[in-house]
């Protein structure tokens, strides 16, 4: 079976030929190329290299035209830090002050070079794909951007004792947002991972998650003209995974911390469920931890469809051995067969 | 009574109202002023084993810490951090350049009355060296984001045994949080889990 039918199949409830499997192969390509970090990502051309080459060694049900998180800082102005081993950080806040929220302007998804190397990668996937291999691209949430674009605890501030510029905000990185995983979609992208960690429980207080986040969501996802997936970043989900069904998207993470049993059985058929491997202990497993691991999912949550095997965080770390991850393809080959 | 203030205290902390927990620890100060530490403390402890279990939200533990640290500036604006005669502690966000954390634990030990000495965040390990032996920092609080950062404090072990530099390590962060046996593969000396274990972990290290 193709990967793009495994996965559609999946996320609707049906029985494909085994569970797909979405390593979160992003920056990771860097050391597939032996290349750093940062030249990986000065070239379309090198991350499509490098997801064609992962995609084959590891069978991945998936390429990633997704870089990383700080590119949409980039967009509005601001800069990345790079590493020689894990993702670019978000440079210093665009925001210092409310006046700089009054002057902030939506960024021109056509004028951001960093946009315009996604969108090349899109659509030079979509070539390598020949349809047969779903693309994943990926937006920031409008409502966790500001983690980047002014510090985490500014923010939350923001949030709590000023909702009027919060909201200032939320409607330029709304309309940014939408633009851009449209853009994303239009050049060949099969989903959009909108990636939320500030929508988790685990950061955010319910409260307040009603009253902000939520709505956000369920305002943005369905202006995105095709799927969509919540990624929460290791956050947990379960205590709102009945407002995450309300937002329409078809896809959600799930935290290493819960049991993606429960979650799935809390979707009820209505959303797929995606997770949700340790990421960080991942490091230090051997072959039959990996394989112990993918075993344990596929009891919680195997059954039916309805899943997608992948990391809890969204990034392969550099740390994980090649042949862990090997071994966590070999096991879900071995035991995911529906 | 303490106990419905500890309470009345933690409500009013987790609905982030800053006029009502202000108004508590005013009014008690006013009763015992040495008390105000110990309630702060035991409250900012039970938020955070309750967010660890996540049945709080980080916001809460940021707020609480946050809240409390501005309400004991304006209960002692002077002498507070010097109650006790604590050794130099210093915080830092390691390699990575995610500083909520350190700012967390941070605000919960200045409410709690023990002084800190922020050393900033993306510090290299050469150059956090440099700050330890310019603070003379005999316990070192490490808060990271990224699982390549907290497996650099190895590194940065090495470094300072290499010197002959006696320190103290607590680690923190999501990589800790996900792997309980990462701070011992690092060779800290203790790890919390939520900010507030910083306190306990001084403690029981100054006993």
């Amino acid at each position: 079976m193709k990967s793009i039918d495994r996965v559609l199949k999946a996320i609707s409830y049906g029985k494909p030929d085994r569970i797909p499997l979405v390593h979160s192969l992003t920056f990771y390509g860097a050391k597939e190329l032996g290349i750093s970090i940062e030249d990986y990502f000065s070239n379309p051309e090198n991350v499509v290299e490098g997801q064609v080459l992962m995609q084959k060694k590891y069978h991945n049900d998936c390429y990633w035209g997704f870089y990383y998180g700080s590119m949409e800082l980039e967009a509005f102005g601001g800069n990345s830090i790079f590493f020689d081993d894990c993702p670019p950080n978000a440079g210093v806040p665009i925001i210092k002050s409310l006046k700089d929220i009054e002057n902030l302007k939506e960024p021109d998804i056509e004028e951001c070079i960093g946009l315009q190397k996604v969108l090349q990668t899109i659509r030079l996937l979509k070539q390598e794909s020949n349809g047969e291999i779903p693309i994943l691209g990926g937006v920031i949430s409008p409502f966790s951007l500001p983690i980047m674009q002014m510090g985490f605890g500014k923010y939350l501030d923001l949030l709590i004792y000023n909702r009027e510029m919060f909201w200032k905000l939320m409607e330029i990185n709304k309309k940014y947002s939408i633009k851009w995983a449209n853009a994303q979609l239009e050049a060949g992208a099969t989903a959009i991972g909108y990636m939320d960690p500030a929508l988790s429980p685990s950061i955010l207080n319910k409260d307040l998650f009603l009253e902000t986040g939520w709505l956000i969501a369920k305002e943005v996802i369905p202006s995105i003209k095709g799927s969509t997936a919540i990624h929460l970043a290791s956050g947990i989900v379960i205590p709102i995974i009945e407002e995450i069904l309300q937002t329409g998207t078809q896809i959600i993470s799930v935290s290493a911390n819960e049991d993606i049993g429960i979650a799935k059985k809390l979707a009820q058929s209505r959303m797929a469920v995606m997770g949700n491997l340790n990421g960080i202990e991942m490091c230090r497993w051997d072959k039959a931890d990996a394989e112990e691991a993918v075993k344990d999912i596929i009891k919680k949550a195997g059954k039916g469809g309805g899943l997608i095997i992948s990391d809890n965080h969204g990034d392969i770390p550099f740390q994980v051995p090649e042949n862990v991850l090997l071994a966590i393809t070999s096991a879900v080959e071995k035991y995911g067969v529906y | 009574m303490m106990k419905s203030l500890k309470i009345q205290l933690k409500s009013a902390l987790i609905e982030f109202n800053s006029e009502k927990a202000r108004d508590i620890l005013f009014s008690l100060k006013s009763k015992n002023e040495e008390l105000v530490p110990k309630v702060i403390e035991e409250v900012l402890s039970e938020i955070g084993v309750e967010w660890e279990k996540g049945e709080l939200a980080l916001s809460h533990v940021y707020m609480s810490g946050s809240i409390c640290e501005k309400i004991v500036e304006e209960l002692f604006p002077q002498n507070y951090l010097a109650y006790n005669d604590y050794p130099k502690i210093g915080i830092v966000t390691f390699i990575d350049h995610h500083s909520l954390g350190k700012n967390i634990v941070l605000s919960v030990l200045r409410s709690v009355g023990i002084p800190v000495i922020d050393l900033g965040q993306g510090l290299s390990i050469q150059s956090l060296i440099d700050n330890i032996k310019k603070e003379r920092i005999e316990i070192l609080l490490i808060s990271v984001l990224m699982l390549p950062s907290a497996l650099k404090i190895k590194n940065l072990r090495e470094e300072l045994r290499k010197i002959n530099y006696d320190i103290k390590i607590l680690v923190g962060g999501a990589p800790f949080n996900f792997d309980k046996s990462l701070w011992k593969i690092v060779d800290a000396d203790a790890m919390g889990c939520s900010p507030s274990d910083a306190v306990s972990v001084i403690s029981n290290w100054l006993k």
